[in-house]
């Protein structure tokens, strides 16, 4: 199982600040490098505050395109990607303010069917499906602090002392969220699942 | 299977890699040697990794969104320079304020009621008929006070 490390398919913050110096300096190469690494990091930080997958497309596609036309005025180095954070940020919450007033959607929808099925014991792959249901349940209803730097560190395994600089929040704080978030997420895990082990071999 | 009682607390709030095993921590340690608290740890283990396959990302075209951006951008800029050609605008809501502004002045003045004439002011007359006193006057230290004193001589 490969939990350890990071996410190999998501960089952190200090590589988009150099994949975007060299977007900012090289041609379109350069550029659609930057984009297809920074879609994926986008797509992702907004699909965990807004836990809906066709939002975080929209608010992905938004954010994009925002980059993309003024690439040139935007922060160099590391302060980029607190930069295309701080505007994920915004255009999820502008999102989430106008999905309140049209309709209520709550949770994951659709991410149910990106759990892949292993093996090819209907049960098995029921039951993998079933504790997918569990999950985002028991992380949609962490506070969405919690939420997002459980997702940086422990599932992207981004250095604690990155995410507070990405998020702009002290150190301790982001520690704090991590243990919280933890300690939730993980009782409830133990508490509703006790038998896990025997659907992932 | 739980873990072990002393170690529960500690289980949910590990390192990933103290719970695989592979750190030098007692935790890690602990789990390396306890059955109970291995399977645990491996609950939340897998439990991650499946969180981590529900929300990662799939490929995206960025070929197109580049495309589509500047295409945004040539239709931003084709408008500007539409709106810039055009007729200046009339600014209805100046034109408005204005309107609005003198009707409110032309009902002022016609609600305002008509001043009445003063009456003409009463001749003056004299307080006392003093043409048989004498008259003292005595400064006093207010300068806003002065005392008149009228008084009449007798024969007495």
């Amino acid at each position: 199982m490969a939990i350890e490390g990071r996410d190999p398919a998501i960089p952190g913050p200090a590589a988009l600040g150099e994949l975007a110096d060299r977007a900012r300096d090289g041609g379109d190469v350069a550029l659609e490098q930057l984009v297809s690494v920074a879609a994926r990091v986008v797509r992702r930080w907004a699909l965990i505050r807004l836990s809906h997958t066709a939002d975080a497309d929209d608010v992905m596609q938004e954010v994009m395109i925002r980059m993309i036309r003024s690439i040139e005025a935007w922060p160099t180095g590391e302060s980029f990607a607190p930069r295309l954070y701080t505007v994920t940020r915004n255009a999820a919450t502008d999102r989430l303010r106008r999905r309140k007033r049209q309709r209520n959607l709550g949770g994951f929808d659709t991410l149910l069917d990106t759990v892949p099925a292993v093996g090819g014991d209907p049960s098995l792959v029921l039951a993998r499906r079933e504790l997918a249901g569990l999950l985002e349940t028991f992380l949609c209803e962490l506070p969405h602090r919690q939420r997002e730097v459980f997702d940086l560190i422990e599932l992207q395994g981004v250095p604690a002392k990155e995410v507070a600089r990405l998020i702009g929040i002290r150190p301790a704080s982001v520690r704090g969220s991590l243990f919280k978030a933890r300690r939730t997420l993980r009782r409830r895990i133990l508490a509703a699942w006790p038998d896990v082990r025997e659907d992932f071999p | 299977m739980t873990a072990c009682p002393v170690w529960a607390e500690r289980l949910v709030v590990g390192a990933p890699e103290e719970l695989l095993g592979v750190a030098e921590t007692e935790l890690s340690r602990h789990v390396r040697d306890c059955p109970r608290c291995a399977a645990e740890a491996h609950k939340i283990t897998a439990a991650n990794e499946a969180l981590r396959v529900a929300v990662s990302s799939p490929e995206v075209d960025a070929a197109e969104l580049i495309n589509r951006a500047r295409r945004a951008e040539a239709d931003g800029k084709r408008m500007t320079v539409q709106r810039s050609a055009r007729a200046p605008r009339i600014a209805w809501s100046a034109i408005g304020a204005s309107i609005a502004a003198a009707a409110a002045i032309v009902v002022l003045l016609l609600q305002k009621p008509i001043l009445e004439p003063l009456p003409l002011p009463v001749p003056p007359q004299p307080l006392v008929n003093a043409a048989d006193y004498n008259l003292v006057v005595m400064p006093t230290p207010n300068p806003d006070i002065t005392i008149l004193w009228f008084y009449k001589e007798t024969e007495e």
